[in-house]
């Protein structure tokens, strides 16, 4: 019996190398031997789809790309999710960058899909490029009121009178959408100098950690919708009838989740154990 | 909103009134209370366990260029320099923006002056790492490890790389004291630090260490206007019951003050 | 550099304000800069020595107050019907763009920082040296491949920068942020335990949000109708309804402490009123 106790309590120490090991394992299970589960589409992701099917047709919409490498996992299967959803349904945007890193990776993407699905840039998407995060606000505010005037140019110097799609878009109220897909708190500054003022609906694409800062905002009508994370970008795909890497990624987060749950039991029941021959 | 409805800026003068009134009632001698907050304490703990240890301290102060958040993170940063001046104990900042870097080197500086041991004060110990998120938390990691840190202390605002910094800390042994106003990272540091100062204890910060009158006046007339946010609320939720059931005239029903526009 | 000659053009300072047009040469705009730091830097400096000690903190105060006060009178003047913006807007946009340009010169410094700690790292060979030279190498061929890449754009130019890119910025960043869900399952092991009756919650709690947010806690309650009472305990619904409800409520809780420290910080600052750090030093 004391074996038994003894063997129980050393289940609060287990080395983290071997945690470390187990969660490799549990993790490339899923994407080895190609499982998934049925995705749920939570009123959150059924809202940002909604938001982006009820774009007006004489409106474009914005896609914010402020993510960096470190949240790719996360930010560009939403991305990739997002777009393919515009391309599909036939919505005109156009991508802005307040992340060095995310203009390349929106230019990228949007690139791979417009070829894709037979797309023209300039006529189907524009891509504003990147403006520096320390001018964000002076750029929400120019663009609402003279979006030509602030934005000027495309990411390749032509300047927006020349490009078809954005004749006759004057400010904000020509935007229909705006989409922000980000890892940093940009989001709090589209609600204040765009939604506040003009009412453009939005819709919020974070990584998993920052969505439950988000619910207020959702739940006040500020975003319309929200993807939370990579299970938010496998819910899009589910309602764009796809399975792309986000839906065959989510049976990964199942089994790492029940990892953690299963690996916090087994700590606390040497932890009880423990205490228990204390007390003894 | 970007512009201010009548009753925003109403509302907000009560609040700066409170903010206001109870700083100068402080200058003028009244004797404030300000509660215990352990975190607070565990600061000095931490660099006394340093200087027993013969190894320096870490101090992160976030990853916010000069804002709010990363000037209050400044004012604990000349708390813990002091203090470890007086031991003749290391402190290694690692910052994450330049601006930031020669304001901490400066701070650094006196202290060390202060404490009659300027030459004991090392620039290199003031480092700017990188302004990519997590190539600073990687060359924090790699500080934690190489110098061997016996305390580490996180006082500013931080993102996802706080979990990096504070799981290395604990790798290594470090006593964790961490402080932040980003809600989205207290549970990090709560599981992995010994000491988390959490929310508006942050901000209290340099008014429990230094007790200097102004900051203690402030801290309370911050207190009274949480109190009024609470009795609009309670209001609020009264009223929005009361409408909700038909109990309440419309004209009594005031809550649509409180919209945008 | 548009909005440079613009903010100069505009500001009216003895050579790049009145001499020089937006549409003059580069090199004429690079004179008139360094002829204009020096006339109107020098001025300033010399009035500045000239204040006594203890004026210069007033003086200060009376410039922090001023500045400060443009964009706390433009947040509560009403803005013109149908505009969100009043006479005082194009003010703040400009004071905006002024302190973005004397934000920039920090790219600068935090070059000149990094060289000079691995410069003096390599020079001495103190321990650690050949990471100091993994660094120089590393910056000098991204510097390289970009400015090759914008200078001369070929395709051994652009995928010269891609790899680089890939290799050296995006995928290291990844991995480290991949880093963090191995530390989330040694930290959430090692610290939840069930030590007390709001532990436990908390841990129930963190047990239905983390099943309610992958495909696996749908799968378990999948049997439990999804209509009705009975479907609130799917995992989920609960989940959901966790999040919209007590988190969100104790969000707006902390948020609501978290700003008002921020607000009377912010007044304290604003109004000079600040203590302790730089505040009391002698200028």
């Amino acid at each position: 019996m004391n074996l038994f106790l003894n063997w129980l309590e050393k289940l609060q120490h287990i080395d983290s190398r071997i945690l470390y090991l187990l969660l490799a394992v549990v993790l490339a299970i899923p994407l080895v031997f190609n499982m998934s589960l049925p995705i749920p589409i939570s009123p959150a992701a059924q809202g940002a789809y909604d938001a982006v099917e009820h774009i007006p047709s004489d409106k474009i919409a914005i896609v914010s790309v402020n993510w960096s490498s470190g949240t790719e996992a996360e930010n560009q299967p939403q991305m990739d999710a997002l777009i393919r959803h515009l391309f599909l349904r036939h919505k005109k945007f156009a991508i802005l960058a307040f992340d060095p890193q995310g203009s390349k990776f929106g230019e990228d993407t949007a690139a791979r899909l417009s070829k894709e699905l037979g797309k023209t840039y300039g006529k189907d998407w524009m891509d504003f490029g990147f403006r520096p995060i320390e001018n964000m606000v002076l750029t929400m505010q120019g663009m609402a009121r003279d979006l030509p005037g602030t934005l000027v140019s495309d990411i390749h110097g032509t300047p927006l009178s020349a490009i078809p799609m954005m004749r006759g878009v004057k400010d904000i109220h020509d935007v229909g959408l705006i989409a922000d897909i980000t890892s940093i708190g940009t989001i709090q500054a589209w609600i204040a100098f765009i939604y506040g003022p003009y009412r453009t609906p939005l819709v919020y694409a974070p990584t998993a950690v920052m969505a439950p800062e988000a619910f207020n905002m959702l739940d006040a009508g500020q975003i319309k919708g929200m993807l939370i994370g990579m299970k938010g970008a496998a819910e899009y795909e589910k309602l764009l009838g796809r399975k792309d890497f986000a839906t065959k990624a989510t049976a990964s987060l199942s089994t790492s989740h029940l990892l953690i749950i299963v690996m916090i039991i087994l700590g606390n029941v040497g932890y009880i154990s423990s205490r228990r021959r204390r007390r003894e | 909103m970007s512009h201010a409805t009548w009753t925003v800026a109403i509302f907000e003068a009560i609040l700066v009134f409170f903010i206001l009134s109870k700083i100068f009632l402080a200058r003028r001698g009244k004797s404030l209370y300000i509660r215990k907050i352990a975190g607070l304490n565990a600061i000095d703990e931490a660099v006394g366990r340093a200087t027993e240890m013969g190894r320096p301290v870490l101090f992160s102060p976030g990853i916010y260029p000069l804002d709010i958040s990363t000037l209050q993170a400044l004012s604990i940063l000349k708390h813990v320099t002091n203090m470890a001046a007086k031991y003749r104990t290391r402190v290694i900042v690692p910052t994450l923006d330049a601006v930031i870097q020669t304001m901490a080197e400066e701070i650094s500086k006196e202290a060390y002056a202060a404490q009659g041991v300027p030459e004991q004060f090392n620039p290199d110990d003031i480092r700017f790492l990188s302004n990519n998120q997590f190539a600073y938390a990687s060359g924090v990691v790699g500080i934690l490890n190489r110098e061997k840190v016996a305390s580490s202390l996180l006082f500013g605002y931080f993102a996802a790389e706080s979990l990096i910094l504070a799981e290395a800390g604990h790798n290594v042994g470090a006593v964790q004291v961490a402080g932040t106003p980003a809600f989205m990272q207290i549970p990090f540091f709560l599981t992995t630090c010994d000491y988390t100062i959490i929310g508006d204890e942050f901000y209290a910060a340099s008014a429990y260490i230094s007790r200097e009158p102004t900051l203690l006046g402030s801290l309370v007339g911050q207190d009274y206007a949480k109190a009024v946010i609470v009795l609009v609320i309670l209001a609020g939720v009264i009223t929005a019951t009361l409408s909700q059931f038909g109990l309440l005239p419309h004209w009594m029903n005031w809550l649509h003050l409180f919209n945008p526009k | 550099m548009p909005i440079l000659r613009h903010i100069l053009y505009f500001l009216r300072p003895p050579v790049t304000g009145f001499l020089l047009h937006p549409s003059s040469p580069w090199y004429l705009w690079a004179l008139g800069v360094v002829a204009d730091f020096i006339i109107v830097g020098g001025i300033i400096f010399y009035l500045l020595k000239l204040i006594p000690n203890r004026g210069r903190k007033i003086f200060i105060g009376i410039v922090t107050f001023l500045c400060g006060a443009v964009y706390a009178v433009e947040f509560f003047i009403p803005s013109k019907a149908g505009k969100d913006a009043n006479f005082l807007t194009p003010l703040t946009q400009q004071v905006d763009m002024v302190t973005t340009i004397l934000y920039a010169f920090a790219v600068g410094l935090g070059v000149y920082s990094l060289i000079s700690f691995h410069g003096k790292k390599i020079a001495k060979m103190r321990a650690g040296w050949p990471n100091s030279l993994a660094f120089f190498i590393a910056f000098l061929a991204l510097m390289i491949a970009g400015f090759w890449k914008d200078a001369a754009p070929s395709k051994i130019s652009a995928n010269l920068y891609d790899l680089f890119f890939k290799v050296g910025v995006a995928n290291p960043g990844a991995t480290m942020f991949s880093i963090i869900g191995f530390y989330i399952i040694s930290a959430a092991y090692r610290a939840f335990r069930i030590r007390s009756a709001e532990a436990t919650l908390m841990l129930v709690a963190a047990f239905i949000v983390m099943l309610g947010q992958v495909p696996i806690g749908a799968f378990l309650t999948h049997q439990i109708p999804n209509h009705g009472v009975w479907g609130f305990f799917r995992f989920e619904n609960l989940s959901y309804w966790i999040l919209r409800v007590p988190n969100m409520a104790a969000q707006r809780g902390v948020s609501f402490g978290v700003e008002i420290g921020a607000l009377a910080m912010s007044l304290r600052l604003w109004l000079s009123l600040e203590r302790g750090s730089f505040f009391e030093q002698e200028l």
